[in-house]
């Protein structure tokens, strides 16, 4: 098991900054939208630092998940929350870690029902290979290397990244 | 018991959802917590999610309620089901087929859901007990025994407007007796811990063991609705408002109706609901029903989010990962 | 261990045998034969049969059908009115020179009091005993189960107490008036104990049994529209229960009957409030009866008691001089009950784990008949 100590994801996220600087520079009222639970911590440190002039939204995707019919209601819904209309805006689809690229689809889902945007860029904390969909990452924090068994996970609370294996 | 409640599978998740009984705090929390997750979406531009994109729900109402079936109709919708409205009043069962067999009929046209509203008490679990396993039940409301999605909506109201159950007096008014809603709501305000759960009417509408109901009998309504939270005013049905049960409306709502004057009474904050439809100078003034304490309206929106809850996570216990988890080598069924 | 007892042959009070009626709920010959099995070797043949027991002609057909069975002595009960509507008496004193040992309105209730004062009064003049259940069919209107907490709960309609207590009160106001033998069947309330105590030691001639059932469940029972326990006769709460008990303990309450109602299995597969009432007891009594000592307080020579000779006497029976060998550590599944409406049906078990062995082994008739069950 290897420990990303919580430096070293800052310096992940401060390499995010730049390019998302040079995206609000652009389209200064692009909206962030981080996925719960782990893109929610992100995008809200990546949201106080950036300062935009849209408020920070939040997806639950429990119900766009493409794997109702073999898991069920994911236990823990809680509301999404986009306080701005997506319509013809940037957004920033914001998440921990990118791997098979389904989640990012069932929040893209989500986001066309709120409205049509201008465009979607995906920012990502780590990204990592097993990609099962032809979603990559425009911003990316770190690319790990590791084993299609190992599994990432970020603490949102300690703001650390564990890299284990599985079983 | 030697009789296992059907609506729980061996882990205790709903396979069904027939009434509140065995249904713990935490589980009816969840519900309330998940219907808060789908409230939203009636906001939306698009008014849907995907979640049952392909599952065929059927509303099998042997009994008339258009706006029980509508609300169980546009939830599923939302939830991109597609939806079958079976009336079976006026058809086969009422000429003398039996329950069963129009059942057989009706598994095969290959459904995930039943949402099932019938005038007979214990008849959506009779239905739940002999139905084809695949199938869920929903109790869309049988006879006077319960009604749950109704007593759910109404917790998910009272609790936006107040939180904690455990600091309230409720009140209930009216045909307590003959009420499946009345049945749900005291389980379900039961189960959550609510303070004090008070009701009151007249005798011939209020089974004199109330506490049965978990609720204290309250004989006159200025009593009952003092430093009450949260007033629920029921439904007396036309036939028993003529001599039956009450000798006249008019008599009723002499004593039992909620005019503003009593409403005054209560707490200030106190909110007044009905599970509709009213009977205005029946069992509630007009201008109280319309009054800025009403949340008559709110309950039936609520409606909605909370049969999405209850529709996604029922039909999500019926998943494949769960079923074979649940079958063990060598158990028959 | 094994422990076999010769008792007496037992005499039911009480039993549906279903013929005439549609032969999927149980025949004379399916019923008397169960019948023996649970130790009775004669039984009272409720009159509410398709058609109703009113006629020479069915009663005719009942004991010749019945002594084609080779089972217990079925004992026909003339229905008191005809087509048990309660608006015509029936040829009462032809019915029982024809051989019915007694009347009855069987479960249908009575509305014309006068009507009831005249059958009564005609039943006296022939010393012909009535069996009576005490019910209010209007007071219990759409009732399916005990008017309290349980009923409450599930939101059934409820058959009150009264709906017993009040035709009772009747009963016995008029036995007063016009004499004869009263015997009210299947009791189900404490205070119906009661009211037969009291009228007793006013000295009036009445005499009352209990279904076996009804020592045993409660309203509890039906919990969770459990159709296994649904019964003309409600069950009642657990106070009530204990006063049959009691009742039977001190002997107000005479005998013990089955209150047999074999049904077919459609008769069951409804909701609750739609469901046809009864339980088909005969294929458990046997271990209800060996159980009343321990489980119900009632101690083995009134038990006995209230299966011979209680109601021989109430029926104006002789002693029999039939026998029974009664096991008591296994059951045999020799002849049963078309009815399967048991909640016992499946294990000799009460619901609450409570076992319940034993079973008839054999029997010896006064006919010369003998036979090992198995």
């Amino acid at each position: 098991m290897t420990e990303h100590r919580a430096e070293t994801v800052d310096q992940w996220l401060d390499d995010m900054i730049s390019p998302l600087q040079e995206l609000l520079r652009v389209t200064p009222d692009a909206g962030l939208i981080g996925i719960r639970k782990g893109g929610v911590a992100i995008a809200q440190r990546l949201h106080q630092r950036l300062q935009p002039e849209t408020p920070l939204g939040e997806l639950d995707i429990a119900f766009y998940r493409d794997d109702f019919a073999q898991a069920g209601l994911h236990p823990v819904v809680g509301p999404s929350s986009v306080p701005f209309s997506v319509d013809d805006r940037t957004i920033v689809l914001i998440d921990d870690v990118l791997a098979t690229g389904r989640t990012v689809r069932a929040a893209m889902n989500e986001i066309f029902d709120h409205g049509r945007p201008s465009r979607i860029i995906l920012a990502v904390l780590a990204e990592r290979e097993g990609h099962e969909l032809p979603i990559r990452a425009d911003i990316v924090g770190v690319r790990l290397d590791v084993p299609a068994n190992a599994y990432i996970a970020f603490d949102t609370v300690r703001a650390r990244v564990t890299v284990g294996t599985r079983g | 018991m030697t009789l296992a409640h059907p609506q729980f599978d061996s882990d205790g998740a709903l396979r069904h959802f027939l009434d509140l009984d065995g249904v713990s705090r935490e589980t009816l929390t969840t519900i309330l917590d998940t219907a808060e997750g789908f409230a939203p979406i009636g906001e939306r531009k698009v008014r849907t999610v995907p979640l049952l994109r392909g599952r065929t729900v059927a509303n099998l109402f042997f009994e008339n309620s258009t706006r029980t079936r509508t609300a169980f109709e546009l939830a599923a919708k939302r939830l991109s089901a597609d939806v079958l409205n079976i009336d079976l009043v006026s058809s086969s069962t009422a000429k003398g087929e039996s329950l069963l067999d129009t059942l057989r009929v009706l598994e095969s046209l290959q459904c995930d859901m039943f949402i099932v509203r019938h005038s007979q008490s214990g008849a959506a679990r009779f239905i739940a007990q002999h139905i084809a396993p695949g199938i869920a039940v929903v109790n869309g409301g049988d006879g006077q025994h319960a009604h749950p999605t109704q007593g759910l909506l109404d917790m998910f109201t009272i609790r936006r407007h107040k939180g904690d159950f455990s600091q309230l007096t409720v009140v209930l008014i009216g045909d307590i007796r003959h009420s499946r809603v009345a049945r749900s709501d005291l389980a379900a305000l039961k189960i959550l811990g609510a303070g004090e759960v008070r009701v009151v009417g007249p005798r011939t509408l209020v089974p004199a063991d109330a506490e049965a109901l978990g609720a204290r009998f309250v004989p006159r309504l200025d009593d009952a609705l003092q430093g009450a939270d949260v007033i629920m005013g029921l439904r007396l049905q036309r036939e028993r408002m003529n001599g039956a049960k009450v000798p006249s409306s008019a008599e009723f709502f002499r004593h039992f109706g909620l005019s503003a004057e009593r409403l005054s009474l209560a707490k200030p904050d106190a909110i007044v609901m009905h599970p509709g439809p009213t009977n205005r100078g029946v069992e509630i003034a007009g201008d109280v029903a319309d009054g800025k304490q009403s949340v008559i309206l709110e309950q039936v929106t609520a409606g909605l989010a909370v049969r999405m809850a209850v529709m996604s996570m029922v039909l999500g216990s019926h998943t494949s990962n769960r079923v074979e988890s649940h079958q063990a080598p060598g158990v028959g069924p | 261990m094994s422990n076999t007892l010769t008792l007496p042959g037992f005499t039911d009070l009480y039993a549906r045998m279903r013929e005439p009626g549609p032969s999927r709920r149980g025949t004379l010959a399916s019923e008397s034969r169960a019948a023996l099995a649970a130790g009775f070797t004669r039984v009272c043949a409720a009159p509410d049969t398709n058609p109703a027991t009113d006629s020479t002609a069915t009663v005719e057909l009942v004991q010749h059908h019945a002594d084609a069975s080779n089972g217990a002595k079925v004992l026909p009960m003339a229905a008191l009115t005809v087509g048990l509507q309660g608006e015509r008496l029936t040829e009462l004193a032809t019915l029982k020179h024809l051989g019915c040992v007694a009347a009855s309105q069987a479960d249908e209730s009575f509305a014309d009091t006068r009507l009831l004062y005249d059958a009564m009064a005609y039943a006296a003049s022939f010393d012909f005993p009535l069996i009576m259940r005490a019910r209010d069919a209007r007071l219990g209107i759409n009732g399916c189960a005990h008017e309290g907490p349980v009923a409450t709960r599930l939101g059934l309609h409820g058959i009150p107490s009264a709906a017993e207590t009040i035709p009772l009160a009747r009963l016995l106001e008029l036995l007063r008036e016009t004499g004869g033998r009263l015997h009210v069947t299947r009791l189900s309330t404490a205070r119906a104990v009661d009211m037969i105590a009291e009228a007793r030691n006013a000295g009036l001639a009445v005499t009352a049994d209990v279904g076996i059932s009804h020592l045993y469940f409660t309203e509890g029972d039906i919990d969770g529209f459990d159709a296994r326990f649904a019964s003309a006769v409600p069950f009642r709460s657990s106070a009530d229960r204990d006063a049959l008990r009691r009742g039977v303990r001190d002997g107000i309450i005479d005998a013990i009957c089955s209150d047999h109602a074999p049904l077919d299995t459609d008769a069951s597969l409804a909701p609750f409030p739609q469901v046809e009432p009864g339980l088909s007891v005969f294929d458990r009594f046997i271990g209800l009866w060996l159980a009343l000592p321990e489980y119900c307080g009632i101690p083995s020579n009134r038990a006995l008691d209230a299966v011979s000779a209680a109601p021989e006497n109430i029926l104006g029976l002789s002693p029999t001089n039939d026998t029974i060998e009664v096991t008591t550590d296994s059951i045999s599944d020799a002849w049963l009950s078309h009815g399967r409406n048991s909640p016992l049906a499946t294990a000799a078990v009460l619901p609450d784990g409570t076992p319940l062995p034993g079973c008839v082994r054999g029997y010896r008739l006064e006919d010369g008949r003998r036979q090992n069950l198995w």
